[in-house]
């Protein structure tokens, strides 16, 4: 069931226009970011012999990148669109009457949100190393193996904190049951989740996840390349649990609590 | 055979209780009319009924599968649960498309059945109310459920759409046997449907009533003409007594003894009784004044 309503839901966002402005936005908001990023390195290096090759701009890419905070401001209007509006115009309550089990609905909810966010964001990246190579016009032999390394482990990374992200977000939603609240919270917890985070860090030396969450993600949001290997892995471990938690919190929380409307 | 089956059911919405102790069955074929005043538990009854509520105590069961294992009906529950940027078709492609199915005929058969098949391109946030009512009825009949239920599906009708509306929901029991549970404010048309009605106020079911027996007690009526133009104090005092004016109505097991004394007692002369059909509105009146 849960599939079938995924599908249900690719249909009617492909029948959007909401889908196609904000993806439009987005993408646009991207290549601006990037273009005037790529075109920073350019005027900054004049005096110097300028660096101007896809290295540069591939590395600048992972670096504005960085920055998974700006991301999250982009994706938002898809969270509207997949579930939120759910809420606002209480389209909920004619899943639930028509017989849709609230797990099913969750879990839909949750595979369409990622699948549609991690295509988004994987497209503005790929639209970003387009726009570089027309930019510097070099071929891929020039770029650094470093960065492309760099480059994957960032978008694996992201992926990971987007679709926990995701998780935490649609709970929200579910628990709140209201669109503006909602988008105020996410609103708001986007705003402050770095320097929630930086303050968190300093008292975290309790417990292992405690201390990981805060720590990596002010890490990967900043500047993540002085990660090892193993800070990769663990970080990728405490947001699987992160995820899981999410989702069984949500999950939970929706099953018990009654539809407004 | 039984179609839904309402034991001991309670809601409580912190000190408030919504639904107070409701039982009733349903049996297949019915078309149950649920009528009350404003946050009579209605509604709140209704959405327990489909799963959006939950219940506090008492149990729900459809045919023989309690609620968790509901089998689905199509409801109506709330005009305006549409996407506000998809078209009456796409809208309901949507839902089908959940239940696996692909059948755009159907869709255009079921928008044609509750006159929308005009509405083509027209987003759902330009629909009129009417037009959302329709669509919502739409996707009632889009499962081929034989069981529907519906909350306030008149409100924001025109005259004809409420006739045609009336049609639709007898041809489908005639035809289909479909069974329906309906709650609306709109009582002179719905008394023209039901085939039994249920009277909720403050929560409770006071009182269930078959299209039969409500036809026999409104035909026994009766009025009472006095002589006064204000029986104020009547109408406080007696509470299965509708007064309008200068006139009485009451029902056939109305108290009539203790009525003539507390006339006498006023010094209210009666100038005058007469047969009176009662109408549905005038029955619900005096069922809720007798619990007030």
């Amino acid at each position: 069931m849960a599939l079938k309503l995924s599908l249900a839901e690719l249909y009617r966002i492909a029948h959007s226009k909401m889908f196609y402005i904000s993806l439009s936005v987005c993408f646009f908001l991207v290549l601006i970011i990037n273009v005037f990023e790529v075109d920073f390195i350019l005027f900054s290096r004049l005096e110097h012999p300028p660096v101007i090759n896809l290295n540069a701009g591939a590395y600048r890419i992972y670096y504005s990148l960085g920055t998974a905070v700006n991301y999250l401001f982009m994706l938002l209007p898809f969270h509207i669109l997949v579930y939120c509006r759910d809420f606002s115009n209480k389209v909920i309550l004619n899943h639930i009457a028509g017989g849709i089990k609230r797990k099913s609905y969750f879990l839909s909810k949750l595979i369409t949100i990622n699948l549609l966010n991690s295509t988004i964001y994987l497209l503005s990246i790929l639209i970003s190393l387009a726009v570089c190579l027309l930019l510097f016009g070099s071929g891929l032999e020039e770029m650094a193996s470093v960065y492309i390394v760099r480059l994957i482990i960032t978008l694996i990374i992201h992926s990971m904190l987007i679709s926990t992200l995701n998780s935490v977000y649609l709970a929200l939603a579910v628990i709140i049951q209201n669109s503006v609240a909602w988008v105020s919270v996410y609103i708001f917890s986007i705003i402050i989740s770095g320097s929630f985070f930086i303050a968190a860090e300093i008292y975290a030396n309790k417990g292992v996840i405690v201390r990981m969450f805060p720590q990596y993600w002010f890490l990967a949001s900043v500047n993540n390349q002085f990660f090892k290997a193993r800070d990769y892995a663990e970080f990728l471990v405490v947001m699987l649990i992160y995820n899981l938690i999410a989702i069984t919190l949500g999950l939970v929380v929706f099953n018990k609590k009654d539809i407004k409307g | 055979m039984m179609i839904l089956e309402c034991k001991n059911v309670i809601k409580n919405y912190g000190k408030n209780r919504a639904v107070d102790n409701v039982s009733l069955k349903i049996e297949k074929g019915e078309i149950y009319g649920l009528i009350g005043v404003n946050g009579a538990g209605k509604s709140t009854l209704l959405k327990m009924v489909l799963g959006i509520v939950s219940l506090d105590e008492g149990s729900i069961r459809f045919g023989d599968e309690i609620i968790d294992n509901r089998v689905r009906a199509g409801a109506m529950i709330e005009a305006n649960s549409f996407y506000n940027d998809q078209d009456a078709f796409h809208n309901l492609k949507y839902f089908q498309m959940i239940y696996g199915e692909k059948n755009d005929q159907k869709i255009k058969e079921v928008l044609e059945l509750v006159g929308l098949s005009d509405a083509g391109k027209k987003r759902f946030s330009n629909f009129s109310l009417g037009m959302r009512q329709r669509l919502g009825i739409a996707l009632a009949l889009l499962y081929d459920s034989s069981f529907i239920i519906l909350d306030e599906p008149l409100n924001g009708l025109d005259p004809l759409g409420i006739a045609d509306m009336r049609e639709l929901i007898v041809s489908l029991q005639k035809e289909k046997d479909v069974t329906f549970l309906i709650s609306s404010h709109n009582l002179p048309e719905l008394s023209q449907v039901a085939t039994r009605f249920g009277i909720m106020h403050k929560g409770r079911l006071l009182k269930e009533v078959t299209d039969k027996d409500l036809k026999s007690i409104c035909q026994n009526g009766q009025m009472i003409l006095t002589d006064r133009d204000d029986l104020n104090e009547i109408r406080k005092m007696a509470e299965d007594v509708l007064v309008v004016n200068n006139k009485m109505i009451l029902t056939e097991t109305c108290d009539r003894k203790r009525l003539y004394k507390m006339l006498e007692e006023k010094g209210i002369g009666i100038l005058g009784t007469e047969a009176y059909e009662l109408s549905l509105e005038d029955y619900f009146r005096i069922i809720i004044k007798r619990e007030r």
